[in-house]
This record gives C-alpha cells, structure tokens and sequence, in this order.
C-alpha cells in the first residue's frame, strides 16, 4: 500500500510539472506567430522558420496536455447514468471503462514508438523549404502516450481501492 | 462483414461507451482501434499513430488555444465594465434598454472570443446584477445573457468553426467570415424579441428614468474603443488577407494582453491562471479530436462516409426534408453531447450528406454552428445554463434559468430558417474576401 501510495504521488507529480511546464508554450507560439508578421511586413522580410517552430510547439503542447487533463480528471464524458451510481458502482464501471481507454493510449503508444523510430532512423525532414527535422515530435507523441498510460494506470489503481473499500482512499 | 453491419456495431459500441461513462475521446479511439483490428489486421493500426499526428501537425489548429487563450485572458481584463457601461447609456433610456445593452456587448464579446464560457460569464456578472436591480423579470435578465452569451461561437473568431471547418476539409477562414452577418442577424432578431416584449409587458423591463444627456454617452463611449481596435485586429487581418488565421489569432492573443495593460489589470498571476486555463480546455479538445480523428479515418476508409452519401443519394426524397432531419438530430445530440464531439462525429457525417445533395459547405457550416448554440441553450446538458446558474445570485434556480431561454431559443431557430430563405447572408462576406 505504501509503494502504490509512492507510485501515485510520483506520476501525479509528473504529470503536473510537465504539464505546468507545456501550459507556458501557448505564449512562446503567441510571440513567435506575431513576430512572423511583424517581420514580413515592417521589415518585409518573412521567416523561413516562424510557422514550423510553433507548428512543433503546439504538437507537443496538445500530446503531454492529455495527462495533466486526466490527472485533474477533466476529460469530458457523458455522465447522465454515471453520476447517478454510488462511489463503489462508479469505480467499478470506470474500472470497465479504463479496458478501452488502455486499448487506445496502449496502440497510440505501441505504433506510436514504431512511428517515431521509422523517422528517426531516416532523420525525416518536414516538406517546408526549410527542411527541419520532424522525428522529435514524433517521439514527443510516444512520450505524450506513455505520460497518458502512467496517469492512466494511476486512476486505475485509486479505481480498483474504491471498488474493493467502497471510499475515496488514495 | 457487410459495411451495413460493420457502420452498425461501430455506433452502437460508441453508443454503448459513452453511455458507461467512458470519456468521449478514449471511446472513439478504442472502437477505431477494434474496427481497424478486426477489419484490416494489426499491421493496419499503425493508422493510430498516424492520424493522431496529422492533427498535432495541423497548422490551423494552433488557432484553438490561441483564442481560447484570448478568451481566457479577456475574462479576466476588466474591458467589459466599460463596455457594458457605454453600451447601456446609448441603449438604457428605452423600455429594456439594459437588456438592449446586454445584446450590443454580447456581440462585442462574441467579435473577441471564440467561447462561450468566457463570453457569457464575463457578461453575465455584469449584466444580471444590474438589470435585476432595476427591476428587470428575472427570466428577461437571465435569457438575454444566456443567448448573447451563444453568439460567441458564431461571431469570429470562433473555436467551435475551426474545429468544424477543419474536421470536414472546409476553408477555415472562409467559414468564420461566413459567421458575421449571420451573427448580426441573429442579435438583430434579439433585439425585436426585447422590442416587443417591452411593448407587450413594459413591467418586465422598465426604462432608465431620467435617461442621459449626449455628452454623457459620448464620454462614456471611450469604452467601445479597446474593443472595437481588438476586433479590427483580428478579422481585420484576416479578411484583407494580411495574415492568416492562426496568425491573426496570435495577434489576437497578443492584442488582449496589451488590453489589460491599458486597463492596469495586468499581471503575472493573471497571465498564468490564464495559460493553465488554456492548457485544460485545449488538451480537453485535442484528446476529443485524437479521438475523433482516429475515428473519422477509419469511418472513411472502411466506406463509411461513401456509403451514407450514396445511400442518400440514391433515396431521391427532398433535400430540404433531410435538412430538416438532419437538423432536428443535431438538436436532439445538443441536449446531451458536448459541442467539441457533436462537431467531430455529426460533422463529417453531415457535410457527406449534404454537400453532394447541393447545400453550400460554408452556409451548412453556418447554420451548423447555430444549431450548436441551441445545444449550449437546451436542458439537461446545455453548458451556458451552467455557466449562468454558477454566476447568479442563489435565489434563481436552474428551473428558472431552463424557463428563460426558450424565445432566445427561438430566435435563433428564426435565424436558420431565414438563413434557409436567404443563403446569401451566410455567402457574401466569405465570397468578398481578398483570398
């Protein structure tokens, strides 16, 4: 119990900082998109590099936002029948429930490391005259999944507590 | 399996997840990933990762939290105090006045936030305490704030029509000028419906007394000023072409951050709550799309899409009769889905019925997002009834907030049908643009 206890509080922890620390590229993109404009028309002389840094930027932002959403559990559901059940019926249908919520961040986060290893081991370039790499954020993606399925697997065990004890333990 | 079968059990399961509680985005990824594995093999779920990384790739996507950020941060910049105040000494001397004024700032708000949320909770904790004080009915107060409110996904910038335009391969930037007429349209009809029922039960909304004198109205409408440049930003950018939408939304975003800096409010703690604010509602919205985007992909590879369009076709009854369905079913879903999978699911699904039977794409995409609107207005799942039973004062009920907004409901059903009648007030806009 207190090895879970320590499992829970550090993927918790994880998914909060990295989170915290994601929340913040919204302004670099902010900046950079605006500064594009500025430059290509005051200084009438556009960057080649403006739209695919912050094209990188919020690729990573919206994959490592899924475990901070579910870590505060926000992930929008349907909860007319839901809500109407006792604590202990809630965890278990959620317990159900989590079945395909592993099916899909399980796959997303399978293929997504055959995904990422086949561009990294081509060093796949975007199709953008500039031609900068695309394999980081694809291995941001099998990041993203992996921080999805820890916090993920975290539910699942605070789940299965209060189906067994009926209460809102850990 | 026949593909009859296959469309069947994909909707049903759907139906099945979400009834258990899974949340929206997990169940359409899972039943994607059954389909592809029974369907096409294991080899064949690569298309998993592979969809969900083209929506990260999109570049118009970046325009989601960009106005959401916009929303966030206009929420907390005391600009619609001053608003408020100029729209009500131009409007208040009249019987309903201060609803008249409540219209005139939803359709500012609406020009500078593409969510609801911000939209109508920043005007409604404004505008229900003063219009209740002066003896307003209760329902006008609460009603008017409610549809005003709603006007913030049809007005540009708006997130609901990106998603939209994006998840069924439409212009981005064509669609959201194609709201603004529409919206003022609508607001327009609101404000007959305040007219008359000044006129039929003047007690429900009595008239500022003493009225005020021009000087004070045009002193006091300084406060149109911050807004009106914030809007001229943003779709005046876009509509000349100057920038493209992402890049007028970080305009945008930039633009309301220098608002508050003008309105002294700004600070670092303001700045923050905002981002965190954004970063919740954007991951809500992609992993919904990761989701959806799977979905929709597998839908369409298996035949899906090309056989409801044929099935459709081949049907040969009245166009306007399955725009009429159509439209009923997405007001059904309003009542219980949230805007985000009723866009991502009946989204594409409708645009493959309805284009090919000779709607235009940008008006359907129009007349979509209102409907989408009654879905935030209608009892038990419509989000700005919550919005508003968490800002009024507890003596109003969730009863008396559901009773209050049956006309704006109304209206904006008004709104569609003359929209149906004259197609032309969705197209001009997107027709004149420079590119």
């Amino acid at each position: 119990m207190k090895r879970l206890r320590v499992f829970l509080t550090a993927v918790d922890a994880i998914s909060e900082w990295s989170g915290k620390g994601c929340a913040y590229l919204v302004l670099v993109g902010m900046v950079i998109l605006v500064w594009e404009v500025v430059s290509r028309y005051a200084f009438s002389h556009p960057t080649m590099w403006a739209h695919g840094i912050s094209q990188r930027l919020f690729a990573v932002y919206y994959i490592l936002a899924g475990a901070y959403v579910l870590r505060y559990n926000r992930h929008v559901s349907v909860d007319t029948l839901y809500n109407r059940f006792s604590l202990r019926t809630k965890a278990i249908l959620s317990l159900v429930g989590s079945i395909f919520f592993f099916a899909f961040c399980g796959v997303l986060l399978w293929t997504g490391i055959d995904f990422a290893w086949t561009s990294l081991s081509q060093l796949e370039p975007d199709e953008t005259p500039w031609r900068a790499p695309v394999y980081p954020v694809k291995i941001i993606l099998a990041l993203g999944a992996f921080l999805i399925l820890m916090q993920g697997l975290a539910k699942f065990c605070r789940d299965l507590v209060s189906a067994v004890t009926g209460k809102e333990e850990i | 399996m026949t593909i009859e079968l296959i469309i069947l059990l994909m909707f049903g399961s759907l139906l099945l997840l979400l009834l258990l509680g899974v949340p929206i985005g997990f169940a359409l990824g899972s039943v994607a990933v059954g389909a592809i594995y029974f369907q096409q093999g294991s080899n064949a779920l690569i298309t998993i990762a592979y969809s969900t990384f083209a929506l990260m790739w999109q570049i118009l996507f970046m325009t989601v939290p960009l106005f959401v950020f916009m929303g966030a941060v206009l929420q907390r910049s005391g600009i619609a105090g001053g608003l408020y105040e100029a729209a009500y000494r131009w409007a208040g001397s009249t019987k309903g006045g201060l609803a008249l004024g409540t219209v005139i700032v939803g359709v500012f708000f609406a020009a500078m936030t593409g969510i609801t949320g911000a939209s109508t909770i920043t005007m409604g904790i404004i505008a229900i305490p003063s219009m209740l004080s002066r003896g307003y009915d209760k329902k006008l107060a609460v009603g008017c704030v409610a549809g005003s409110g709603s006007l913030a996904i049809l007005i540009p910038p708006s997130v609901p029509m990106v998603l939209l335009a994006l998840f069924t391969r439409q212009s981005v930037g064509k669609m959201l000028m194609g709201g603004i007429l529409p919206g003022l349209l609508i607001a327009f009809l609101f404000v007959c419906y305040i007219m008359i029922n000044g006129f039929l039960r003047p007690k429900t909304c009595p008239a500022h007394p003493q009225g005020f004198t021009l000087k004070e109205k045009i002193v006091f409408s300084i406060g149109f000023i911050l807004p009106l440049g914030l809007i001229g930003l943003v779709l005046g950018s876009m509509f000349f072409g100057v920038a493209t939408p992402t890049e007028a939304a970080a305009l945008g975003a930039l633009g309301t951050v220098g608002c508050c800096i003008l309105q002294k409010k700004f600070s670092w703690r303001l700045i923050r709550e905002a981002t965190l604010d954004t970063f919740m509602l954007t991951g809500v919205v992609m992993w919904i799309g990761f989701g959806a985007q799977c979905f929709s992909t597998t839908f369409t590879s298996i035949g899906g899409i090309d056989f409801i369009s044929e099935l459709m076709l081949g049907l040969q009854v009245n166009r306007w009769l399955v725009l009429t369905i159509i439209t009923l079913i997405l007001l059904v879903l309003g009542c219980f889905l949230d805007p985000t999978s009723i866009i991502m699911i009946a989204g594409p699904i409708s645009f493959s019925i309805l284009i090919p039977l000779g709607f235009d794409p940008i008006w359907w995409g129009v007349v979509f997002v209102i409907l989408l609107e009654c879905g935030y207005l209608t009892p038990p799942f419509g989000f700005n009834l919550f919005y508003l039973k968490s800002i009024v004062p507890p003596d109003i009920t969730m009863g008396d907030i559901i009773n209050s907004i049956w006309p704006w409901f109304f209206m904006l059903l008004l709104g569609v049908v003359i929209l149906s009648i004259f197609p032309q007030v969705v197209l001009f806009i997107p027709n004149a643009m420079t590119r």
